[in-house]
């Protein structure tokens, strides 16, 4: 190459045809005409070649190579695709294997051999060198490229020895794991796998996004094609309990697979035969969604379950309604990219660590949908029973839920639909055998809108609100055998109430109807709601029919948050550090700051912002000292936890100007005299005035005197010494910003004040400031 | 000769200039958003915004933040900056929906303005009149918009949207300006259904958005209902006034300072010698102790501490500043006005009205009363100037046998005088409810109609011992008034 190109000093590139003979890129060639024709064919047969010319090292797409990512270790990877590209001259993409050290091993074996295993031992049958391909994409450049390296399958291996002459540079790779190094898949031939990377990258991608990806996900899509079970993303942030669910399931629907843990261990070490079964069948699902599976996920796929069948004896889990159905919470389905690849440009300029954050927080969302439904089966299940016993029997029912805010309501209701949705209709060759509508009592402008919504559902046809009323009235009057029954979730009960409560009367009222069909639940935070606001007509249709969803524990939270925490920092490759310390200090404080799962986890995110502003905010050099690593401690999530009680009133009060506060104080001295909360401003400009012509602002004096000024003059403004200057600036001011509460009345002296802050506040922020201090003592 | 006339010209057109571009600084309507203006000491909440709306726009995090600082510190010009920014750097990628809780001042008029600027953004010439959000009852607007913006309702035909999905998938801004007023609604409506598009966001169904409320309310917080508050990211971002003295004054070097262009700079060599010039003055002009310049702002600064009223005082100055002859010395700074008004009316009044209204303040005094009527003033009236008579006759008969009597002003003639005090709002009407009669629709005439009297008596004496201890002219006409006030 006449010009070198960026991040690519030392390296030569080739046209391959194909997988046969190469043509050397001479430089006779003009480049501009060999790299367009190139990048229109280069995705489909011809292989850009890599040459180093230091060593003659060749790497081409199927190859592994050993990357320095300034990490002790090399990283290891895996070459997607070699091609011509718009910011460098050649992009190089590359899949990363996980080292065995870089996840939790302990989601390699089965519960009952975790025992004694901590997150860096290595299980039995593993070795160091073992690594895990992940899915992820991610670009790197030529000069970061180390050595070409070796992975084997298991087969070679068994044929040759690790020494130290091929420690460095050879590898085993038995399974794949998903992006989170969260799930691993069965055991796979390596070598087969490596045939079809060097073949064809796009079909090879696809291979192993299904083989990566939990099977569970998809498992519904192609249900009656596969197994019968009912797939179902448990989603859990409680171990323990979860574990104990999948167990509870797999007893029911498995029972018949019943291996030995012996048998087991052998099926571990070298029969690949099993695994060619049943469960790769489940493997070959397409994956929509990169999203996490949840631990008990991989469990319930892996291919080694029994040993956990004693382990879910000793459980009391609550017998389950329908033992022939194992729930699943379904995987929602997202078309996410592989690999967030639009960050990758930034990527390089930035480093890694912003990125880290990013995912980070994304998987601390609420929405985020690793987040499962931890300490809800109860109130699940209940739900369940009664919606499916209505829908079966075609009949209407009433169902009232209740909890206060972030514990999960609707989400719950939400899981319990898809569930209950594909769950029927996969009984009924994939009919679905009810319609279901989602009313928010908050998301309507009037209560009356809720019949346009429903209608609307049925129908198919916008009307107006009052033509609706009619045409429900009339649609659940028919008799219809054909109908489907109707499920509508009324959420935020509360603000449907209307002043006569029609709305409400006929909602609950449909459903008596022996024609309708309509199931109803309804939801809102108060658990006496129907007693407080609803008349006894609509209480008494309301049924008795009543889950109360209790608020997480302290404990419940901290688990959930923690299980974030703790799966966040391993997935982050080391690079996103959260201590030990702060993981556990955030769990609690957190969680003792509010009941609220929604909260909790917005101040985790805060945490994390918080930290990476921080890091931002280094310059250049720090950050490349800190190589992409970077540690969130306890002391971002005081601050994150800070931020959200502490009130910026304290801050506003320090930043008044000297009046204002001399009015503030005069309210605080009024007050304690008459001992009235509500004060009439004359009293305050009496107070004020009594102040500046008594008390002796020596300090005050000397700063004004030594800019030629008088204290009274800028007090006051004027000779009169009535009313201090800008007064009614100043409490036009005080009002805006929260602090007191004015009467609207135009007669001045009359006028009453409150504040609308503590006084505690105000007299603590003063006793700070040199020149209030004495007036505020005196309070 | 001739060269020094030219070089006053130069001089003169620089000053010129640097003075415009001076008073747009002071003058400059923050709300146009069209243009950067320089705002001291931000950086780093300027920073912290822009990050978090980059991150919206760029990794479709759903956002929610509050802006809290009192008036004039700079909300709207902060996230002006930011946006001008984020335009800058990403084009039409994103959509900004600006609200005011004073214009769309309920939630139904907010959902139709969002309709309205989306149209208006998403304007396309090829789309029928019918397919806008914007419909003709609030409900159906309210049913388009959300169907575009919240996602996460669980649908039953989840696939076939997938496709359509992709188009909308704009971020979008929501500034809420006069945030406090959309908490005033009981349901709060608007601030749910934003928050909570806001915060389930990460699932790619729902478009993007962040949502910064604007407001001065610090204790806004507070008033968000519990299921608003639960949704809402906790997350505020606080601007505040100056905290001391040193910092006040960098806010007003700031402010009449003035950047010039690298561009006019090239073209035009003495502008910034000029500009230095002039900088310089300005520095020594604040730094001055005793100056005339320095003397307003420490006056500012100790009482309202307000730049809004500062820059008021600052443009005549600016005005009438010549570059060449640099001094404050001479000129006055006009304070800004905030006398109260019912003083300044005290002077305009008649005599007889003004008597009536020292005798309605007696009377509110000595009976401790809120509030009188025009019997008990005019009682006290004709006592008070009976009294006066009597005093003036012994007086007159010890010097010679004068009888001299004044009349006293006819009830009626003091009626009139009432209504006027009712009319100018020295006598105010009560609004307030007693014993729940409202006192608006008190019908037992107007002579026994009770008002409030916005003055009382120390005030008035005060005022106007103060207007003749000060000597000007036509002080010694309200000699009387003391004595009248003294009870």
């Amino acid at each position: 190459m006449a010009k070198v190109q960026k991040g690519l000093v030392g390296w030569q590139y080739t046209v391959g045809l194909g997988s046969g003979a190469s043509i050397e890129n001479n430089e006779n060639t003009p480049r501009r005409s060999s790299r367009r024709g190139i990048s229109t064919t280069s995705s489909e047969a011809d292989q850009l070649v890599l040459r180093r010319e230091l060593d003659n090292m060749e790497i081409k797409q199927g190859d592994c190579i050993l990357v320095d990512t300034d990490s002790e270790l090399p990283e290891i990877a895996l070459i997607k695709e070699i091609s011509f590209g718009t910011d460098y001259f050649i992009n190089l993409k590359v899949y990363w294997f996980y080292r065995i050290s870089e996840i939790d091993s302990t989601k390699l074996v089965d519960e009952s051999q975790r025992e004694g295993l901590n997150e860096d031992s290595i299980p039995e049958g593993y070795t160091t060198n073992d690594i895990f391909l992940c899915p992820s994409v991610e670009k790197i450049l030529a000069t970061e490229i180390i050595n070409k390296c070796k992975v084997i399958s298991q087969k070679t291996l068994e044929s040759i020895v690790l020494d130290e002459s091929n420690f460095d540079s050879t590898y085993v790779c038995r399974r794949i794991t998903d992006t989170d190094g969260d799930y691993f898949s069965d055991f796979i031939d390596w070598d087969e796998f490596q045939q079809e990377a060097r073949d064809d990258g796009d079909e090879f991608y696809q291979t192993m996004k299904r083989i990566s990806a939990d099977p569970s996900v998809s498992r519904v899509r192609k249900q009656s094609s596969v197994s019968p079970q009912k797939s179902e993303k448990k989603k859990t942030k409680d171990p323990v309990r979860s574990y104990a669910e999948s167990d509870q399931e797999l007893s029911f629907s498995e029972a018949s697979e019943t291996y030995d843990s012996e048998e087991e261990e052998d099926e571990l070490s070298d029969d690949e035969e099993v695994l060619d079964g049943s469960p790769k069948k489940r493997k070959l699902h397409t994956l929509k969604s990169r999203k996490k599976p949840s631990p008990k996920k991989k469990k319930s796929s892996s291919p080694f379950k029994t040993a956990q069948l004693d382990y879910s004896k000793k459980h009391k889990v609550p017998e389950l309604r329908f033992p022939t159905v194992s729930r699943r919470l379904q995987f929602d389905v997202m078309n996410s990219e592989l690999q967030d690849e639009e960050g990758q440009e930034e990527l390089l300029k930035t480093g890694r660590t912003t990125k880290n954050f990013r995912k980070a927080r994304k998987k601390l969302h609420t929405s985020s949908k690793l987040q499962s439904l931890p300490c809800r089966e109860q109130e699940f299940d209940a739900i369940y029973g009664s919606l499916e016993t209505a829908i079966k029997a075609q009949t209407g029912c009433c169902l009232y839920v209740s909890g206060t805010p972030g514990v999960g309501k609707t989400a719950t209701i939400r899981e319990v639909i898809r569930q209950l949705s594909s769950e029927l209709a996969r009984n009924c060759n994939g009919i679905s055998q009810f319609n279901y509508v989602e009313i928010n009592g908050l998301k309507l402008i009037t209560p009356q809108a809720a019949y346009e919504l429903l209608w609307e559902k049925i129908s198919n046809t916008s009307v107006t609100s009052a033509h609706a009323l009619t045409l429900l009235e009339e649609h659940f009057e028919k008799n219809d055998k054909h109908r489907k029954p109707m499920v509508v979730l009324l959420d935020e009960l509360d603000q449907i109430v209307s002043k006569n409560q029609t709305v409400m009367y006929n909602f609950f009222n449909w459903p008596s109807y022996s024609t309708s069909k309509l199931i109803v639940i309804a939801v809102a935070n108060t658990m006496d709601l129907p007693e407080r606001m609803l008349t006894n007509k609509i209480s008494s249709r309301l049924g008795l029919t009543r889950i109360q969803f209790p608020g997480y524990t302290f404990n419940q939270l901290s688990e959930i948050i923690k299980h974030r925490l703790e799966k966040l920092s391993r997935v982050n490759e080391g690079k996103l550090i959260i201590s030990k310390d702060a993981i556990e200090f955030a769990s609690r404080k957190v969680a003792s700051v509010s009941g609220d799962a929604r909260r909790s986890l917005m101040i985790c995110i805060r945490a994390l912002e918080i930290a990476e502003m921080e890091f931002l905010c280094k310059d250049q050099e720090t950050r490349d000292q800190l190589d992409g690593k970077y540690t969130v401690t306890i002391m971002h999530i005081m601050k994150a936890v800070n931020e959200t009680v502490s009130s910026p009133i304290a801050n506003y009060l320090n930043s008044l100007s000297f009046v204002s506060k001399m009015v503030l104080a005069s309210v605080l001295l009024r007050k304690k005299r008459t001992g009235l909360a509500e004060l009439q401003l004359g009293e305050i400009i009496d107070e004020l005035n009594n102040q500046f012509h008594l008390i002796m602002l020596n300090d005050l004096n000397k700063i004004l005197n030594e800019e030629q000024l008088e204290l009274l003059k800028v007090m006051y403004g004027d000779d009169s010494r009535l009313r201090v200057s800008g007064l009614n600036f100043i409490l036009k001011d005080l009002e805006e910003n929260g602090i007191i509460v004015q009467q609207q009345l135009k007669a001045e002296r009359l006028r009453l004040l409150r504040l609308s802050v503590s006084e505690d506040e105000i007299i603590s922020c003063f006793k700070k400031d040199s020149l209030l201090k004495d007036i505020v003592i005196e309070t | 000769m001739t060269r020094e006339l030219e070089h006053d010209c130069i001089d003169e057109t620089f000053e010129k200039h640097i003075k415009l571009k001076v008073l747009s600084n002071l003058t400059n309507r923050t709300t146009s958003g069209t243009k950067k203006i320089k705002l001291y000491n931000l950086e780093n909440e300027r920073l912290e915004i822009y990050k978090m709306l980059e991150n919206t726009i760029r990794f479709n995090e759903g956002k929610s933040c509050l802006l809290i600082g009192p008036r004039g510190s700079g909300k709207t010009t902060l996230i002006n900056n930011v946006i001008i920014e984020l335009t800058e750097k990403y084009g039409k990628s994103f959509f900004i929906i600006r609200l005011n809780g004073l214009f769309q001042d309920n939630d139904k008029n907010a959902v139709k303005e969002i309709a309205r600027q989306l149209d208006w953004q998403v304007m396309d010439p090829n789309v029928a009149a019918d397919a806008t959000f914007e419909k003709l009852s609030v409900n159906a607007t309210m049913t388009t918009i959300m169907s575009l913006l919240d996602r996460s309702r669980l649908n039953e035909d989840d696939d076939e949207e997938v496709e359509e999905e992709e188009e909308y998938d704009i971020p979008i801004i929501f500034l809420l300006d006069e945030f406090e007023r959309y908490t005033n609604s009981s349901k709060q409506t608007l601030l749910y259904n934003l928050f909570d598009i806001a915060q389930v966001n990460h699932s790619s169904r729902t478009s993007p958005i962040a949502v910064i409320g604007l407001t001065s309310k610090t204790t806004v917080r507070e008033q968000l209902e519990k299921r608003v508050k639960s949704r809402f990211s906790q997350r505020v971002i606080q601007i505040n006034k100056a905290k001391n003295m040193d910092e006040f004054i960098e806010y007003v070097k700031t402010l009449l300072k003035v950047e010039v262009d690298d561009d006019e700079l090239n073209s035009n060599g003495d502008l910034q010698s000029c500009l230095n010039q002039y900088h310089e003055c300005i520095d020594e002009l604040i730094s001055n102790k005793g100056g005339e310049l320095r003397k307003m702002i420490v006056e500012n600064y100790y009482t309202i501490k307000d730049l809004n009223s500062l820059k008021n005082s600052l443009i005549p100055f600016i005005m009438d500043l010549k570059i060449s002859e640099f001094n404050d010395k001479s000129y006055k700074f006009s304070r800004t006005d905030f006398k109260n008004e019912s003083f300044e009316l005290l002077k305009s009044i008649s005599e007889l009205e003004l008597q009536l209204l020292i005798c309605s303040a007696r009377q509110c005094l000595k009976n401790s009363l809120e509030t009188i009527n025009f019997n008990v003033s005019f009682e006290e009236y004709e006592r008070l100037a009976r009294k006066q008579n009597n005093t003036l006759n012994s007086q007159l008969q010890t010097m010679g046998n004068i009888k001299y009597t004044t009349p006293t002003s006819s009830r009626d003639l003091m009626l009139t005088c009432w209504e006027n005090l009712i009319q100018v709002g020295l006598l105010i009407e009560p609004t307030r409810q007693t014993n729940g009669i409202n006192l608006h629709f008190y019908t037992g005439g107007e002579n026994n109609k009770m008002y409030h009297c916005d003055l009382n008596l120390e005030d008035i004496m005060k005022y106007f011992q103060s207007v003749s201890g000060s000597g000007n002219e036509g002080s010694s006409e309200y000699s009387w008034v003391e004595g009248w006030c003294r009870l």
